[in-house]
């Protein structure tokens, strides 16, 4: 399906990433050379290589699907991120810097004892080690689905791609390849927006395009609702985003070890700072572009479903031609009902032509959500959100750019990985390795047994992805258990750096009772899941302060 | 480690002005996100 030009495109994508690759990752000599670049990045690589390791692929995909089926509230996740980014600029980075560690775990043995540096180091590799399968695994059935190409080629071209650069190159490489995956992440976005913007049709200017996204309400980003069960909110973004954002960026190997790589404390704070200045506008257009899909497919039909190899089944499963025939009504209904509430913006029949435009969308959004529903009977939790975004790429867009954003997509699937790979292997070998079975050797030994761990956890996540259908919600229920961690690990953190009396036993019992209070929130609670990580790092926080109290023996202080 | 290392960039001449600014930038995003929700609306 895809145009020899779109291939062509992709083909020198990945001979461009391994090229970089090769040239920047040659000469290393040990696994300060290998896991932290020889603590010699600039600024601004390490900035984009924040940037890309959290926009995976699923990031681009999903969130202009977001936009396009519930609009932009979605950007109010990362309100808390600048101001969690100068918390941590203030508090953990000088720590971790100073402290001349390789993982965030290691501090943890610095300044309280063994066992809770290897609990937190086992809790992050459980957590990632299959998360990252799943980065693999959920843009590949979608690029499949979409674009016809064969899952598994998808996989092993994202999996066993990033792995041999990574393996080969170690830390360096990959950060001077995120760099320029992430300049090609942002060039695409912008190709996709413009893209979006000059398919509206004639009459239909962009301020005419938001003021119909927003009659949907999906140009709305910033809701003060104080009800703390509605999922995105100003205040879930700000109270549970500042705490969901101080555990990723203050507390996850996969990013604290791409500020470990600065050449100097001050190189490491601009780069998160940059990051954090750059991510909610980036977000937004990400969004804004999802949103101006939703005004594009007013004059464009849209496919019922966007997924159609799931129409198909349904196509064949039972006769859908009158839930078509009705489709079809429904959408020139539509689009004429939003032709004239373009015409009449600013005029005075606005609110008339509003309200019969909102009526045609809710008839359209009826029919096209009994569909969804058919398909729910025999796939309970169907939806087609990822698939917009991709669908629209491969139909609308001339020949060529289809290409750069194909892999734009990969771009941010493989940086995702790598980063991924980094520090699952960097913490394998660091404290666990080193930790436990051989503490002294030559360079060369640590160097290869990095590579080996790198190897191995690459293999380990190519091979899940490629058995995800049948592992699929093994997988799942794993990573959602994962995600529970971060808070709690945090907390840890807190209790490192701010209380002198906690010790070991009670950082140690703190993450694993922080670990139970999020199980039980996410379990017997409605609260929004962005409160999650504030629950369990005051619970760790506050039960690990008490029980360092109660078993309080002699500690080292920071 | 090097003192020098750890300076601001000049313009700022302390981190404390330089978090000020990121936080006053975050403060005018914010509303710059509310003025786009309430011109969509």
């Amino acid at each position: 399906m895809l145009h020899p030009i779109d291939w062509l495109v992709v083909v020198l994508y990945f001979a461009f990433i391994v090229f970089v690759g090769y040239r920047t990752g040659r000469g290393n000599k040990g696994i300060e050379d290998f896991f932290l670049a020889r603590r010699s990045m600039p600024w601004y690589a390490i900035g984009l290589s924040v940037m890309a390791t959290q926009a995976s692929a699923i990031t681009l995909v999903g969130t202009t699907g977001q936009g396009y089926v519930d609009g932009m509230r979605f950007i109010q996740v990362y309100l808390g991120m600048p101001l969690a980014i100068v918390i941590l600029c203030v508090t953990l980075v000088p720590f971790f810097y100073r402290a001349k560690v390789f993982t965030a775990y290691e501090f943890l043995e610095k300044r309280f004892d063994g066992k809770t540096r290897s609990l937190t180091s086992f809790l992050f590799l459980m957590g990632r080690g299959l998360a990252d399968a799943v980065v693999i695994y959920a843009p590949s059935v979608i690029l499949a689905i979409v674009f016809g190409i064969d899952e598994k080629v998808i996989i092993i071209a994202i999996g066993l791609g990033a792995t041999i650069y990574t393996t080969l190159g170690g830390m360096r490489a990959v950060m001077w390849v995120e760099m320029w995956q992430m300049l090609i992440i942002f060039l695409g976005i912008l190709f996709c927006l413009g893209s979006v913007i000059v398919g509206l049709p004639d009459g239909v200017s962009l301020t005419d395009a938001i003021q119909i996204a927003g009659a949907t309400g999906r140009a709305e980003t910033m809701d003060f609702n104080l009800d703390p069960t509605v999922t995105y909110t100003f205040w879930t973004g700000i109270c549970g985003g500042i705490f969901l954002m101080l555990s990723y960026f203050g507390t996850d190997q996969s990013q604290v070890q791409r500020y470990l790589t600065a050449r100097s404390l001050k190189e490491s704070r601009l780069a998160l700072l940059f990051s954090a200045l750059v991510k909610i506008p980036m977000q937004f257009v990400i969004l804004l572009t999802g949103a101006l899909l939703f005004v594009f497919y007013q004059f464009e039909k849209p496919p019922v479903v966007f997924n159609p190899v799931a129409l198909e089944r349904l196509a064949q499963a039972r006769d859908v031609s009158q839930l078509e025939a009705d489709y079809d009504e429904a959408f020139e209904i539509r689009k004429e009902a939003a032709q004239n509430f373009a015409d009449a913006l600013g005029g005075t029949r606005e609110d008339e032509m509003r309200r019969s435009f909102l009526q045609a969308d809710a008839v359209f959004s009826g029919v096209r959500s009994e569909v969804l529903g058919l398909i729910r009977e025999s796939e309970p939790g169907f939806s087609d959100t990822n698939y917009v975004f991709p669908t629209f790429v491969l139909t609308k867009l001339p020949v060529g750019i289809v290409g750069l954003i194909l892999v734009a997509i990969f771009a941010a699937a493989m940086s995702t990985v790598e980063s991924e790979l980094t520090s699952l292997s960097t913490a394998t070998v660091v404290d666990f390795y080193q930790r436990y079975v051989r503490r002294e050797a030559e360079d060369s030994h640590f160097l290869a047994v990095s590579r080996v761990a790198t190897l191995f956890w690459g293999g380990f996540a190519t091979f899940c992805a490629l058995y995800m259908g049948r592992l699929g919600s093994a997988i799942e229920a794993v990573n959602r258990i994962g995600s529970n961690f971060y808070g709690p690990i945090l907390g840890v953190f807190v209790l490192a750096i701010g209380a002198r009396r906690a010790n070991g036993h009670g950082a140690f019992a703190g993450v694993l009772l922080g670990i139970v209070a999020v199980q039980l929130t996410a379990r017997y609670s409605e609260i929004s899941y962005l409160y999650y990580n504030l629950v369990g790092t005051v619970v760790s926080v506050v039960l690990g302060y008490i029980i360092s109290l109660v078993f309080a023996s002699p500690e080292r202080s920071v | 480690m090097d003192k020098e290392s750890d300076l601001p960039p000049p313009i700022f001449k302390t981190w404390g002005r330089f978090y000020a600014v990121v936080i006053a930038n975050t403060l005018v995003t914010y509303l710059l996100l509310v003025l786009f929700s309430a011109y969509a609306r």
